[in-house]
C-alpha cells in the first residue's frame, strides 16, 4: 500500500507505550495503580465473559476476589508453600464457589441473580470479618510474601510485566472460546434458549461454564492482588467494589473482547486523577457520573468507541472470525 | 415404532391440552398431526421435543423412554424440531444458524480451544463444509453469510429446516412448514418434504392445508380438544364423521 496507514501505526505506538511505560515513568505509586488497573483488567474481562457473552450477570465478583486473595494469602504464609501453589488454590476455591453459584442461574431471571450474587458477596465479606484466626479480620492480614524469580524480589516493574503477560494471555483464551463452538452456542442460548436447546446445546452447562470461568478470572486477579499489596484488610472485598467491577465491564464494553482492559484501565485511573487534582471530596460523584454517562449515551462502551476509530465500524459481535477466515479460504480457493 | 406416545396427558392450569393421547409414527412414514385451532398440537410437539413435561404418560423413542429428558439430551438421541412460530438465531449469519445445531458432532474439548489446536481448526472446517451442503440441498446456498432477517419468509422456514437437519436427526417434527407462504414456497416445501421422505427421513407433521397433507402424508391423527378422535389414512379421515363434525362444528352434523 503507497499511503501511510496511519491507524495501524497509531496501534503500534500505543502497544510500545504499554510495553516500555515502566520505564518512562518515574512514580512509583502511578505504576502501582497500572498494576491495580492490570488486576481489575483480568477480572473486568470474566465479566464481560460472563454479562456480554454468556448473558448472565454477578454483582459479587469481589467474593470470588476475596476467596482468591484470601486463599493465597494464607497458602503461602502460614503454610509457607510456593506463591504459585497458592494462586493456583486461589483460583481453584473460587471456582468451586463459582460452580456452586452458577447452580440458582438455571432457575432464576436477572433481578433476583442480581439478589443472589450480591448475597454471596455479603456471606464472604462477613466471613473475613469474623473467621479472624484465619483472615486476621479487621485487623488485616499481614506479612504475604512478595513475588520473586531466583533472588529477585518483584518491584512494581516486575509485577507490571507479570500482570501484563496475565491479562494478555487470559484475553487470548477467551478471545479463543468467543471464536470456537462454544461462543457459538452462548450467542444462540442468549438469542433463544429454547431453540438453542433444541438444537443439542445444554443451556445449562453453557452457564456453569461462564459463571466457573469469570470465577476463576475474578479469583486470579485477587491472588495476585495479596502477593502484590503484601496485606490484606476487608475493604478491597465490599460490595462496592462489586459493582465497581461490573461499572468497568460496562464502560468497557460488554460485547467487546477488550471491554474489560478499557473498562479497568480508566475506572482505576479515573478516581485516583481526580483525587490528585484536589477533587478528593467528589471524586466519588464524578466517577459515577462517568459511568451513568457511559451507560446513556454509549451503550456499547468505550471499547466500541474506539474499535469504530480503528475498523471505521464496528461487526456484529456473532460473525465470528474463524467462520470469516475459513469463509475467505474457500472462496479464495474456488475462484 | 420409532415414536410411542402411550396416555400423553399436558395440563395448563385449568385447560387439559392433551388428554390421553396414544399415538404412533412408523419408521420411514409421513404422519400428519391435524385438528382445529386449539386442539393441542403444538402442545404434542413440545412434549414429545421436550420443551415441555408431560403431566402424565409416556413418551417412547425407539422403544426407550424418553419422557423425563431435557431437550437438549432428545435432540442428541435423534429427534429435530421446527416451530410454529419460526425461531431462528438472529444475531447469527445464516450458516452459523446451522453450525450451531452441529455443536454435537464437535469431538474438539476445551484444551483444544485454549492451545487453538490444528484438530480443531480442521472440524471446524469440516463442519462448515456439512452445513454448507445442508443449506445447498434447501436452496440457501447464496445465503450463507446473510442474517436471518434478510430472508424472505419462505427461506426462513427452509433455514429452519436446514437448522433441524444438520442434528442428522431419525425423527423430525414439522410445526406448520408450510403456514403463511406464497404458491411458490408451498410447493417448495412440499418438494423438500418428499426429498426428505425418500432419503428415508421419518417425520411428524402438522399442516392446515389439506392438499398439503394429501400431497404427503401415510397416515393422519385427527385432535380435537386434546383428544385424538380418529386415525387411519387420508381419505379414510375425510369422509370420518367425527372429523367432518370437529372441523365444521357439531350443529352441522
Ligand atoms: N404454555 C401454555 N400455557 C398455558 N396454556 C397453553 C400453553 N400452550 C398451549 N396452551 C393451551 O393449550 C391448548 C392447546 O394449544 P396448542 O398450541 O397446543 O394448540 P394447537 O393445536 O397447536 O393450535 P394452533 O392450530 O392454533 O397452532 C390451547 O387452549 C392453548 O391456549
Ligand atoms: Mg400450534
Amino acid at each position: 500500500m503507497r499511503v501511510v496507514n496511519w491507524k495501524k501505526i497509531l496501534l503500534i505506538i500505543a502497544l510500545a507505550l504499554v510495553v516500555v511505560y515502566p520505564f518512562l515513568d518515574k512514580n512509583d505509586y502511578r505504576l502501582y495503580l497500572a498494576n491495580r488497573a492490570l488486576i481489575h483488567s483480568i477480572l473486568a474481562s470474566g465479566l464481560v465473559f460472563l454479562t456480554g457473552f454468556a448473558g448472565q450477570i454477578s454483582l459479587g465478583q469481589a467474593g470470588f476476589y476475596a476467596i482468591g486473595a484470601y486463599t493465597s494469602a494464607y497458602i503461602t504464609t502460614r503454610l509457607g508453600m510456593p506463591i504459585i501453589l497458592g494462586i493456583v488454590c486461589g483460583i481453584l476455591l473460587s471456582l468451586g464457589a463459582g460452580l456452586i453459584l452458577s447452580i440458582p442461574s438455571f432457575k432464576l431471571k436477572a433481578f433476583f441473580l442480581s439478589l443472589v450474587t450480591i448475597a454471596f458477596g455479603q456471606i464472604v465479606y462477613v466471613l473475613i470479618l469474623n473467621l479472624q484466626s484465619i483472615t486476621g479480620g479487621p485487623y488485616g492480614f499481614f506479612g504475604i510474601p512478595p513475588m520473586k524469580v531466583g533472588q529477585y524480589y518483584f518491584d512494581n516493574k516486575g509485577y507490571y510485566y507479570t500482570f501484563l503477560i496475565i491479562l494478555v494471555l487470559v484475553i487470548l483464551i477467551i478471545y479463543r472460546i468467543k471464536n470456537s463452538y462454544l461462543g457459538r452456542s452462548m450467542f444462540a442460548i442468549n438469542d433463544d434458549v429454547i431453540a438453542a436447546e433444541v438444537c443439542g446445546i445444554n443451556s445449562k452447562q453453557s452457564k456453569i461454564f461462564a459463571f466457573a470461568l469469570s470465577a476463576s478470572l475474578a479469583g486470579l486477579a485477587g491472588s495476585l492482588y495479596a502477593h502484590l499489596a503484601g496485606f490484606l484488610s476487608p475493604e478491597p472485598f465490599t460490595f462496592f467494589e462489586s459493582s465497581n467491577f461490573v461499572a468497568m465491564a460496562v464502560v468497557g464494553g460488554l460485547r467487546n473482547i477488550l471491554g474489560g482492559t478499557i473498562g479497568g484501565v480508566i475506572l482505576t485511573f479515573l478516581p485516583e486523577f481526580l483525587r490528585f487534582r484536589g477533587w478528593e471530596n467528589y471524586y466519588l460523584i464524578v466517577t459515577s457520573l462517568t459511568v451513568v454517562l457511559v451507560v446513556v449515551f454509549m451503550p456499547n462502551g468505550l471499547g466500541n468507541i474506539i474499535f469504530k476509530l480503528f475498523r471505521g465500524k464496528t461487526h456484529s459481535h456473532a460473525i465470528h472470525k474463524e467462520i470469516t477466515t475459513l469463509r475467505k479460504e474457500k472462496e479464495g480457493g474456488t475462484k | 415404532m420409532i415414536l410411542q406416545a402411550k396416555n400423553l396427558t399436558k395440563v395448563f392450569g385449568g385447560v387439559i391440552a392433551n388428554k390421553e393421547i396414544n399415538l404412533n409414527v412408523e419408521e420411514g412414514t409421513v404422519t400428519a398431526l391435524i385438528g382445529p385451532n386449539g386442539s393441542g398440537k403444538t402442545t404434542f410437539i413440545n412434549q414429545v421435543s421436550g420443551v415441555l413435561k408431560p403431566t402424565s404418560g409416556q413418551i417412547l423413542f425407539k422403544d426407550k423412554d424418553i419422557t423425563s429428558l431435557e431437550a437438549h439430551d432428545i435432540s442428541r438421541i435423534g429427534i429435530a424440531r421446527t416451530f410454529q412460530k419460526i425461531r431462528l438465531f438472529e444475531k447469527l449469519t445464516v450458516i452459523e444458524n446451522v453450525l450451531v445445531a452441529r455443536r454435537k458432532f464437535f469431538k474438539c474439548g476445551f484444551l483444544d480451544i485454549v492451545f487453538h489446536t490444528k484438530r480443531l481448526k480442521n472440524e471446524e472446517k469440516e463442519q462448515l463444509d456439512i452445513a454448507l451442503n445442508l443449506l445447498q440441498r434447501l436452496g440457501l446456498a447464496d445465503e450463507a453469510w446473510k442474517m436471518p432477517g434478510e430472508l424472505p419468509y419462505g427461506k426462513r422456514r427452509a433455514l429452519e429446516i436446514a437448522r433441524a437437519l444438520a442434528l442428522e436427526p431419525k425423527l423430525l417434527l414439522l410445526d406448520e412448514p408450510a403456514a403463511g407462504m406464497t404458491r411458490n414456497e408451498f410447493a417448495s416445501i412440499i418438494d423438500i418434504i418428499q426429498k426428505l421422505k425418500e432419503q428415508g427421513i421419518t417425520m411428524l407433521l402438522v399442516e392446515h392445508t389439506m392438499a398439503f397433507i394429501r400431497e404427503t402424508s401415510d397416515k393422519v391423527y385427527v385432535l380435537n380438544f386434546g383428544e385424538v378422535i380418529a386415525e387411519g389414512t387420508f381419505e379414510e379421515m375425510e369422509h370420518d364423521p367425527a372429523v367432518v363434525a370437529a372441523y365444521l362444528g357439531e350443529e352441522s352434523v
